[in-house]
């Protein structure tokens, strides 16, 4: 299973590759917003995650709050949660 | 609100023989087909070795990388045909009402290029899970709404379903909201990427594709190919589209349908003629103003002879001296494109004053008595085309269009 540093990092690097602006360089701090990804980029970015760890996360898009994330590095810490011994 | 006059001021096309109205229509008027060898799937499993293949598309010209996610290559084509209609019609969007302009766009199966790699996907060896935009990307309203985020256009919008007859019918409906006063301006057409392997099999197990070559009308026909691409139209109510001295390439001057209600895959000529009765009564137009048929003629031995006797039964005596072609033989069929493919063509004929030939007819078939045009494009300047849509399920439908007065 991953650790928090390794998730860290997939993370960092997948929204990297989804951002559209190849200037912004990404870090814990990036504002979402500021990044242009919304809450169809975090369900690809928590699927990404699934796909490379071979893990099913219980996200689902309908529960209260499932997007209230502002910041790459509060994605980071949502996913760290649901994974499994997390 | 009486009737009121719909003219054509925009196409646009993403197709194998081009770009451009311009490209298009010369290689149609040249008689050059644009089937090939395939070449952009793998052929290790596919008896079927030629389609009409769109090459030279690549999506990162058109769109950035995180639209990309969201568009399957179905809704690509209806996007990027779409702004080119648009810019082809010289319609300043920004001072339009966006609120009143419908998006009405045929697609026969939506985006199955992504639905058939997440199955794939899903059921093969890999055992991968479809990624979160299959359903988004692959439903049969994907190619209408993307055009209507696109070009931010607000008002009613849906895709039309019937198979080989989508764009037609799509066209069909457009063209009544602008003549009836429901709006002006419409955008309409159809868009189709049913390009892969898993589709192409089934048309294989039907037993109805071409390996050598799309020969609509001609004695040795052997069957269709299969095609891709787009084509959308720009509808606007005739008076503002002068009044703003936009180019008219023609009006839309009837839509007539009409369901076979008997077979699902054999053609049937009673239905064929009352969709072109039908559209021909909604004109107020007799068969003897016809100049031109754009037939279906999708290179089958079934529907050329079926529609050549439709149009023997609805012309009568004239069926052998109005001219008709089948621009499949140069286009492939585009499934649910390939109406408003050739409802775009009938208005260039118009346009043009030029009737384009029947690519790929050879010898003249005794079943087909009509006047094929093959070989050259034939000069003429008719005052009223006619485009027939036939599809499987039995659902049929006719455009007729007319010359516009210039001034």
């Amino acid at each position: 299973m991953p650790d928090h540093d390794t998730i860290e990092a997939d993370v960092i690097d997948i929204v990297q590759n989804k951002c559209s602006r190849s200037d912004l360089v990404v870090s814990r701090d990036s504002k979402l917003l500021d990044l242009g990804v919304d809450s169809l980029d975090v369900v690809d970015i928590i699927f990404e995650i699934e796909e490379r760890w071979k893990v099913e996360l219980p996200f689902n898009a309908n529960s209260a709050g499932a997007f209230e994330m502002n910041t790459v590095g509060e994605v980071i810490d949502r996913v760290s949660e649901l994974l499994p011994d997390g | 609100m009486a009737d009121r006059e719909v003219a054509v001021t925009g196409i646009g096309f993403v197709l194998p023989a081009g770009h451009s109205v311009a490209a298009v229509w010369d290689h149609i008027v040249a008689g050059r087909t644009a089937i090939g060898p395939v070449r952009t799937i793998p052929t290790d499993r596919l008896g079927c070795a030629l389609l009409a293949e769109i090459v030279d598309f690549d999506g990162c010209e058109h769109f950035d990388r995180r639209q990309l996610l969201n568009l399957d290559r179905m809704s690509q084509f209806a996007v990027v045909a779409a702004r080119r209609a648009v810019a082809d019609a010289a319609l300043d969007l920004a001072r339009e009402d966006r609120d009143c302009i419908p998006t009405i766009l045929g697609s026969g199966v939506g985006g199955l290029t992504t639905l058939d790699a997440s199955f794939a996907h899903f059921y093969g060896p890999a055992l991968g899970r479809p990624a979160p935009m299959t359903i988004p990307k692959s439903m049969l309203n994907a190619g209408a709404s993307n055009v209507s985020i696109d070009l931010e256009l607000r008002g009613e919008s849906y895709a039309v379903a019937s198979a080989c007859s989508s764009s037609a019918h799509a066209i069909g409906h457009a063209f009544r909201l602008v003549r009836s006063g429901a709006a002006d301006v419409a955008i309409t057409g159809g868009a189709e990427a049913c390009l892969t392997v898993g589709t192409i099999k089934g048309w294989e197990s039907m037993r109805v594709l071409s390996n050598d070559g799309c020969r609509p009308f001609s004695a040795d026909r052997s069957g269709l190919v299969l095609g891709e691409g787009a084509a959308i139209l720009v509808l606007e109510e005739a008076g503002r589209a002068r009044a703003r001295g936009a180019h008219i390439y023609g009006l839309v001057a009837g839509f007539g349908a009409s369901a076979d209600a008997c077979d699902i895959t054999a053609p049937d000529a009673g239905g064929a003629v009352r969709a072109m009765a039908a559209a021909l009564r909604d004109a107020g137009i007799i068969t003897d103003d016809v100049g031109y048929i754009n037939a279906h003629g999708t290179g089958t031995q079934a529907n050329d002879a079926t529609e050549a006797r439709a149009i023997h039964m609805l012309f009568g005596e004239k069926a052998r001296s109005v001219p008709v072609s089948s621009t499949k033989g140069a286009l492939g069929h585009s499934l649910g494109a390939t109406g408003a493919v050739e409802a775009a063509l009938s208005l260039l004929a118009l346009d043009r004053g030029i009737l384009p030939p029947t690519a790929g007819w050879r010898v003249a078939d005794p079943n087909c008595e009509l006047d094929v045009i093959h070989g050259a494009a034939r000069p003429a300047q008719p005052r009223v085309t006619l485009s027939n849509s036939f599809a499987f399920g039995g659902l049929n439908a006719a455009l007729v269009f007319r010359h516009a007065p210039t001034g």
